[in-house]
């Protein structure tokens, strides 16, 4: 089942020409204080999985703070390296432009959160980034929603 | 504008430059020098009446000693700098930074002027140490920056979200909301928890003190691992052994610097790190080695953060009296080795 999760996300880097695609794993589930990024496509890293993320730090941390996407054309306009290295993925995977979307459940509680980004600045018009959320709602969502169920079925 | 005579104003300058100035011909006969130069120069035998060549004082230009007159500046018409080296009084061989100009063609009259470049490094350093003392102030700066943003952004607003909570406790009615409620804030008071001794962790590790450096490099590798993803191949076999804290702390400071640069700037997803205790002729020492297979970098070249964690680790090991070796090659990685002489363990 996780090969459709994987395979939303291998749509979703070519159709929307991304070099790096980042999914992370359950974000609220209760008991756990950390999760991990759970599919990283186009990287040729194996430290992200290694990597334990801890809610309200990293880039998950300020997406889940406002709940709202994340759109960051030119990363080294925003932060300067000592800052960027608060944020590992962006950080080792040298990505320079991007954007996160935070990923919904049914209750409005906030489930994961995609990254998909470049190792060059991009500029990202107003209508790639609706169509992106489209993509994002429609198929990564549902998609999710569907292996947390059998999950829960098991 | 013309207040002032221009002359009287020269002559003051001549006289009160902390530089020797003189004037010579072209055979180096001194027609003129100012006050420094006659205060600084050998004139036991001088006679006022006399011209005075300043062969006689000169030592050359060669670091060697043996003054090669061949190429001697006296027969430059250009304007020139160089380092000569001269003999002052009770014969001490200075060196010194020098510039000489013909400026009158007609009757061959030079201008030779000499500031010693011991005054000259001394000014650089100083210069250099305020550079320093700036980027220290600045860095100590960044790092309150950084805590207090810490505190702000993760306990704060974490603090506040609690609180808004458990405010609405007393408005529940419902006895299974009121449970669903006061759950959630546990758990947002656990992960706070955790927050604060991740902070206080990385200030100052308690386990440091409490248990010595092995287990608290230990614990720092592992949170190396779940922060950025590294792998610490880590040797030792202090086996829980104790040293006098400054030694202790030292030791640990330059290995969390070296394995940070590392993680910075290496590029490697592994880094090998060995820390042992051996015996030697004069004592019992400490050896560490921080070894990555990355990047590497030219030393001196312009550095990619502030360049004061290398700066700061030379700092540490010379207050224990140990030596530290940085040894990087772009393209091949870099290690840091150093050992510290420890006298004795504590039991
Ligand atoms: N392991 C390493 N691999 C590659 N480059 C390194 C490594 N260690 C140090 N460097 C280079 O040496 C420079 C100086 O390191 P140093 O620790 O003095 O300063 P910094 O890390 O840049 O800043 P600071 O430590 O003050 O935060 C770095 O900027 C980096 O360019
Ligand atoms: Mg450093």
């Amino acid at each position: 089942m996780n090969q459709s999760v994987k395979g939303v996300l291998q749509r979703l880097q070519k159709k929307h020409d991304f070099a790096i695609v980042a999914l992370t794993g359950m974000i609220n589930n209760r008991g756990n204080s950390t999760f991990k990024w759970k599919y990283v496509l186009g990287s040729d890293s194996q430290r992200w999985k290694r990597m334990e993320l801890r809610k309200g730090t990293g880039l998950p941390g300020v997406v889940l703070k406002t709940g709202k996407s994340l759109v960051v054309q030119d990363v080294s306009k925003i932060y300067n390296p000592e800052e960027l290295f608060r944020f590992p993925i962006l950080y080792f995977e040298n990505i320079q432009g991007f954007v996160a979307i935070p990923i919904w459940n049914n209750d409005e509680v906030v489930m994961g959160l995609v990254v998909l980004g470049d190792r060059a600045p991009r500029h990202i018009s107003e209508a790639e980034y609706e169509a992106l959320k489209a993509d994002v709602e429609k198929d990564l969502r549902i998609e999710l929603l569907k292996e947390l169920m059998l999950y829960e079925n098991t | 504008m013309k207040t002032h005579d221009l002359t009287s104003l020269l002559e003051a300058m001549f006289h009160q430059s902390k530089e020797m100035i003189l004037f010579v011909d072209r055979h180096g006969e001194i027609v003129y020098m100012n006050a420094e130069a006659e205060k600084t120069l050998d004139l036991s035998d001088y006679d006022r009446n006399q011209f005075i060549n300043i062969c006689g004082h000169c030592m050359g230009m060669a670091a060697s000693g043996d003054p090669d007159c061949t190429t001697c500046f006296l027969m430059s018409k250009e304007k020139l700098t160089f380092q000569v080296y001269m003999r002052t009084r009770y014969g001490k061989r200075v060196t010194y930074i020098a510039n000489f100009q013909q400026i009158d063609p007609e009757n061959n009259i030079s201008v030779f002027t000499l500031n010693p470049l011991s005054e000259l490094m001394k000014q650089q350093e100083f210069e250099h140490q305020k550079l320093l003392t700036q980027r220290i102030i600045q860095a100590q700066e960044n790092e309150r920056k950084r805590i207090s943003r810490d505190l702000h952004d993760g306990v704060t607003q974490e603090l506040l979200n609690v609180l808004l909570e458990m405010r609405l406790f007393k408005y529940t009615k419902d006895r299974e909301e009121l449970d669903e409620k006061i759950e959630d804030s546990e758990e947002m008071l656990s992960h706070l928890l955790d927050y604060i001794r991740n902070i206080s962790v990385e200030l100052r590790p308690a386990s440091l003190d409490d248990l010595g450096v092995e287990a608290a490099l230990k614990t720092h590798f592992k949170w190396l691992q779940k922060q950025y993803g590294i792998l610490v191949d880590f040797n030792t076999n202090l086996n829980k052994k104790r040293y006098r804290p400054e030694i202790e702390t030292v030791i640990y400071r330059i290995i969390q610097e070296a394995a940070f640069n590392a993680v910075k700037y290496s590029g490697s997803d592994e880094i090998m790190v060995n820390l042992k205790e051996a015996g030697s002729y004069n004592g019992i020492e400490i050896h560490f080695e921080i070894e990555d297979e990355g990047a590497g970098f030219l030393m001196g070249a312009e550095p990619k953060g502030s360049g004061l964690g290398l700066f700061g680790m030379h700092e540490r090991i010379s207050s224990v009296d140990g030596e530290l070796n940085i040894d990087s090659e772009p393209g091949r990685g870099t290690k840091v080795e150093g050992y510290i002489p420890v006298g004795e363990r504590i039991v």
